[in-house]
């Protein structure tokens, strides 16, 4: 629709010779399966002087055990984790959120490691330049100010729809650097602002190379839901990653992480030790919702009481899975 | 430019291809067109291709990134596994009617269908999720996966046989080039030396353009022309009595989007940048939005001159003049049930996968020719002529395969203008191909519609009197508006109502200028009209579908506006949808929160009166050539859009001449043949279909005598089953087509989300001449209003008076598995009148689903919705209120 600016295309091979070129090249930028970072340079939200073509970069096995952690290709597509048998049996939550993540052909190509670098997304924010040119930008392109709060802070969501799930299992990414390798939580790569750049706090230059997934523990039972407007293509207007160890029917503890709310996933945890009644079920429920607060830079703003009904939709889902764990 | 390698459809390619080049761009540089352009963000899967045997949106496909691989486009799928014959499927089950999203449909399915031999509809319907049909409701595309499998589709074998060739099931006679990439697009046309052109438009709702400064646009390299308002000094119009819209805004832009500038260059980079770098300096001025801010004393002026120049004071577009048929008050005196209350319908858009676009192009001998997606070729010929100020015969305007119309092509439009201008002047071909985020501003979409409605009936549920005063947002220009404030009182059929009161003002709004989609005007009524009957019909305590057929008008009926069935199939359609959804037995058996709903509606086939009833009298001539050698060439200006009028047309000649399909060539949409008014108002099969069967009347004894003869015939308006009042040529035509439907609904009373599980429909088109796209015809109207009652929108931020999201993510329009089983019903009560007995299929059918979807919630829930769309978080407040007791609980 809009013209991409002319950009060199270079194509590594290996994890190393891409972060080399990232830090040689000024300007440059990691590209995987494209699905979301291209219509965000066609908006010109970002303009590369050389795009970093990852695709082509050899590696091993997009999944294999390492002990009883689960370890996951950075470049492996949703296709590719709904087919594999590992991550079927030791990460069905994020299985499931490969499976809702937008429509076949999107799966074919996003990467799980784009996913979670996948930049933050407002109403405001992903609009061409003659769309941001009528409202003068906002915080976190041409503007001076967020429209969404009218603040100075970025609030725009965090839309990866595997990100809930990874957190819930306190994944932990190893990301290449030009220094070398280091490992993070992905927790902790959540950036508080919705800004771009500082969206994933990860050491510049650097590309996730690996998801590492700990082993879940014994009784776990986990599973994860979106809610968009359609069943295809969208991203998630609510995502949700629900998990509890379970021994028989005592539940030792809950953890609910919360996305697509705002910048930073909110993950939360519940201490049981006991049988998940529906007292217990509805405090958890009251206590996320509590904490829960959707903003009008996701959906329609003219859809008056949208984002109330999203908390009420946050509610409810929450409390149909913690029934059904 | 880098050369890179490729095996494009098995064969070794290079392609030179830059670092921010798509696969979508190269492989359409390199001359394969087939795979589409919908969107450019990978949001609608038309562009869609294999890589490595996996469908991948090569719209977002780094060319680069994918060297070496295989690629496979829709040119190439025939050497595929099942991929010819999924193709010929196509074609066989109307799989395909514009085209747009066929490449992509395609590439999703065959490998997917490889991998699962023996398909469940949810499993293709998952498969296709990324891929967004516009047409055909997906029906058609899911039967053409599973009888390619072999798989018994559970899909309604078409109307009984007719006819030698009509009402045969009928390939369509393009579809087998829409399946394979050989049908050509207007994107898909390229000319030596072409240059290409990109149109800056306003980023504000409401604005004086203080000052516009392109010099430095002009100045660059590779800028051959920039155009200003000041390059148009007349107005055009769909109406050349009511001429109002220049191509590019002079002094003031009312609407976001409103053409400003174009910049013609070397490529369509440097015209954007062009665009881009042309300084407008905007003064904001305030904005109405809605309706009824436009038409506070206070508001902002929207045209401060009316057409003819006249000072303007108000933000009134038309009026309706009041239409008062019978006693209208007497009725409400002697009713026995009233209801009164507040309708509003929400305005949305057409959507079509293919975005517009043309081309203009001088020839040697100084003839203009305009290539573009247009529906109607013969309009846009007229105003460009006189917008340019040249002999119409001097512009000679092509119309190749489109790529989705619904109305949305039936306008004049702003790039078109630019593209024949551009082209004069420069004496270069120029191109104009719009950006997805512009066909928002383009829109000439579903009016938003506000009723206030009155309806009586007596003690048998006998309509005694309807009263509808309705108020309609026009956006910022006329279009079709003249019509649109009629249509949306006069479409009253099938029911028989004693007496009418109508009132309409068109108010313009600072929002893209409304026209005419598909059923025109109609699903806001009948939304209205049938809802209301509802209400009514409960109180009384009548079921549904019998309330419907007490009032039902029959063949040789009349309604209270004069319209007169020449046929009428209202009540077959009554017992149709009772029949197949069960209706009987079910509606007083149905689970907690689930609903069926019943509605009927009427629409027309074709207006009687052309748009100009002085020049256009003669709205349909088809010349039929009979060659020596046996063959029959079809020719007549007429647009096919993906409905199938090429197909029956020749299906009528075969018909009538007594020879086979395989012998007769259509040539349509091309102002150089006989004049067609144009693909609108549901009227080529009838019109055109009737002077096709009179031409080829004259010549039925000389086939077969090896002779050389050309003959015509034509549609000329004559007799007028419609009323006698003020208004009342609008909406009238020369027959009426009738449908009754039930929509199937499930509300989760926890959430307030609704969804439509099946929609019966059963439409009574007169004779079936093509019972495959007439089902297509009908699955496609019933998804496109299904649609809009529950998911789209055209709204506007009241803030900033833009477009909340003109893009397929923002402003959603559904896919494959979200969309109801549609069931269409073949109904024939043939009309004395029409060819073959033939009425309309294209867009009647649209009309009810929003109504049968309300009353389905009704039974559901016991909520009354009177207000389209349909959301979720409403719905869960109304469950509230009836949860805590309210009776009477209505969204409005």
């Amino acid at each position: 629709m809009w013209s991409l600016s002319e950009t060199r295309f270079l194509i590594p091979t290996t994890w190393e010779q891409a972060v080399v070129m990232l830090a040689n090249e000024p300007g440059s930028m990691p590209i995987a399966g494209g699905t979301d970072l291209m219509p965000n340079l066609r908006y010109g939200l970002a303009s590369p002087s050389t795009m970093i073509g990852l695709t082509r970069i050899a590696r091993g096995p997009m999944s294999f055990m390492d002990g009883g952690t689960l370890v996951l290709c950075g470049l492996a597509t949703m296709t590719q984790l709904l087919s594999d048998p590992t991550v079927a049996i030791h990460a069905p939550e994020l299985v499931e959120a490969a499976r809702v993540l937008a429509g076949p052909a999107q799966r074919n190509m996003a990467t799980l490691g784009g996913n979670i670098a996948l930049d933050t997304r407002c109403i405001w924010y992903n609009r061409s330049k003659r769309e941001r040119d009528g409202f003068s930008g906002c915080l976190k392109t041409e503007g001076i100010i967020c429209r969404v709060i009218n603040g100075q802070a970025c609030v725009a969501a965090r839309s990866g729809d595997t990100i809930a799930p990874l957190i819930l299992r306190g994944a932990v990414l190893d990301v290449l650097t030009p220094e070398g390798e280091r490992l993070i939580p992905l927790a902790n790569a959540m950036g508080k602002s919705g800004l771009f750049g500082p969206h994933l706090a990860l050491p510049s230059h650097s590309l996730i190379r690996c998801v590492r997934i700990p082993p879940a523990p014994a009784g776990w039972r986990a599973t994860y839901i979106k809610v968009a407007e359609r069943s295809d293509i969208d991203y998630p207007i609510l995502s949700l990653a629900v998990g509890g160890e379970f021994e028989g029917t005592r539940c030792r503890f809950i953890r609910v992480v919360v996305s697509a709310m705002m910048p930073r996933p909110r993950l939360h945890e519940f201490t049981v030790g006991e049988r998940l009644t529906r007292e217990i079920i509805e405090r958890i429920v009251q206590a996320v919702a509590r904490a829960t607060k959707p903003l009008d830079n996701i959906g329609n703003p003219v859809r008056i009481g949208f984002q109330d009904w999203r908390k009420h939709l946050l509610a409810v889902r929450l409390r149909e899975t913690l029934t059904s764990l | 430019m880098t050369n890179r390698s490729f095996c494009v459809n098995g064969i070794p390619t290079t392609l030179p291809v830059s670092g921010s080049s798509t696969l979508l761009d190269a492989l359409r540089d390199g001359g394969l067109t087939g795979t589409k352009r919908g969107c450019d963000m990978g949001t609608c899967g038309a562009c869609t291709v294999l890589v490595d045997n996996v469908p991948k949106l090569s719209c977002v496909t780094p060319a680069a990134a994918v060297e070496g691989c295989r690629i496979t486009t829709v040119e190439g799928l025939s050497q595929i596994g099942i991929g010819k014959r999924l193709q010929e499927a196509f074609g066989k089950c109307g799989a395909s009617q514009c085209g747009a999203c066929t490449p992509g449909m395609l590439a999703s399915l065959v490998p997917y269908l490889e991998a699962n031999p023996v398909p469940t509809q949810e499993g293709i319907r998952a498969a296709i999720g990324s891929n967004l049909c516009r047409c055909t409701g997906y029906e058609a595309i899911v039967a053409s996966a599973m009888e390619v499998c072999g798989v018994d589709p559970e899909y309604a074998a078409p109307a009984p046989k007719a006819g030698r060739v009509i009402g045969q099931p009928t390939v369509k006679v393009d579809a087998p080039g829409k399946a394979d990439g050989r049908a050509i697009y207007v994107e898909d046309l390229s000319f030596p030396d072409q240059l290409h052109g990109a149109i800056l438009r306003s980023p504000n709702a409401h604005a004086r353009i203080l000052s516009l400064d392109t010099k430095v646009a002009q100045a660059m390299s590779g800028v051959h022309l920039v155009l200003t308002g000041e390059d148009f000094t007349r107005r055009y119009g769909i109406f050349p009595y009511v001429r109002d819209e220049f191509p590019l805004a002079r002094g003031k832009v009312r609407y976001q989007g409103e053409a400003v500038a174009a910049a013609i260059a070397d490529t369509i980079d440097i015209a954007r940048a062009a665009c881009a770098a042309i300084i407008v300096e905007y003064e904001k001025l305030p904005f109405a939005l809605t309706a009824e801010e436009a038409l506070k004393p206070n508001a902002p002026i929207i045209h401060e001159v009316d057409h003819r120049d006249r000072p303007k004071s108000d933000n009134v577009a038309n009026i309706a003049k009041p239409i008062h048929l019978g006693d209208v008050e007497g009725a409400f005196a002697r009713a026995t049930h009233i209801v009164e209350g507040n309708w509003q319908y929400g305005g949305n858009t057409h959507a079509a996968i293919e975005p517009h676009g043309a081309i203009g192009l001088m020839a040697q001998d100084g003839r203009l020719t305009l290539y573009s997606a247009t529906q109607v070729s013969h309009y846009l010929r007229r105003e460009v002529a006189h917008v340019l100020g040249i002999p119409e015969e001097t512009l000679h305007v092509i119309q190749p395969t489109v790529g989705g119309g619904f109305g949305g092509k039936s306008d004049l439009f702003d790039f078109e203008f630019c593209a024949a201008e551009a082209a004069r002047r420069l004496g270069r071909p120029v191109r104009f191909i719009v950006p997805r985020e512009h066909v928002y501003a383009l829109h000439r979409g579903r009016h938003p519609v506000h009723y206030h409605q009155r309806m009586a009936v007596d003690q048998d549920g006998n309509i005694l009197a309807v009263e509808l005063v309705a108020l309609l947002a026009g956006g910022a220009q006329y279009s079709y508006g003249f019509v649109t404030r009629y249509y949306v009182l006069q479409l009253l059929g099938p029911m028989r109502i004693g007496a009418f009161h109508g009132e309409a003002i068109r108010a313009y709004t600072n929002t893209a200028p409304c026209g005419p989609k598909r059923g025109h005007g109609g699903p806001q009524e009948t939304f209205a009209l049938q809802t209301a009957l509802d209400e009514l019909g409960v109180q009384i305590g009548l079921d549904p579908i019998d309330h419907r057929r007490r009032i039902a008008l029959r063949s040789g009926e009349t309604t209270v506006n004069g319209f007169t069935y020449g046929s009428s199939g209202i009540l077959e359609c009554l017992d149709a949808v009772e029949a197949a959804s069960g209706w009987r037995e079910r509606i007083n058996n149905l689970a907690p929160y689930q609903g069926l709903g019943a509605s009927m509606s009427s629409y027309i086939t074709g207006t009687a009166w052309p748009v100009n009833p002085k020049t256009d009298t003669v709205q349909t001539i088809v010349a039929i050539d009979l060659l020596p050698d046996g063959h029959v060439v079809i020719r007549t200006a007429v647009n096919e859009i993906g409905q199938g009028v090429n197909t029956v047309l020749a299906q009528v000649v075969a018909e009538t001449l007594g020879c086979s399909l395989d012998l007769i060539d259509v040539h349509t949409g091309d102002t150089d043949l006989p004049k067609d008014a144009g693909a609108y108002s549901s009227r080529l099969t009838f019109m055109a279909g009737r002077a096709a069967k009179q031409a080829a009347e004259k010549i039925r004894e000389h086939v077969g005598s090896g002779r050389t003869m050309t003959v015509t015939g034509e549609y000329v308006t004559e007799e007028i089953r419609g009323g006698d009042y003020d208004g009342s040529t609008i909406g009238a035509s020369p027959a009426y087509s009738t449908t009754a439907y039930v929509a199937e609904v499930e509300v989760d009373p926890h959430t307030g989300i609704i969804r439509v599980t099946n929609i019966w429909c059963a439409h009574d088109c007169g004779r079936a001449i093509n019972p495959t796209a007439v089902m297509g015809q009908i699955e496609g109207s019933i998804y496109m209003t299904w649609a809009e009652t529950v998911l789209e929108h055209m709204d506007y931020n009241p803030n900033t008076g833009l477009h909340i999201g003109p893009n397929l993510l923002d402003s959603p329009i559904p896919v494959a598995a979200d969309t109801p089983n549609i069931h269409a019903i073949i109904v024939e009560s043939l009309d004395p009148k029409g060819p073959y007995g033939a009425k309309e299929a294209g867009e009647g059918p649209a009309l009810g689903v929003p109504a049968a979807i309300a009353n389905a919630i009704f039974r559901a829930t016991g909520v009354r919705v009177r207000r389209v769309p349909i959301r979720p978080e409403d719905m869960l407040a109304a469950l509230k209120r009836v949860a805590q007791g309210e009776t009477h609980v209505v969204i409005e």
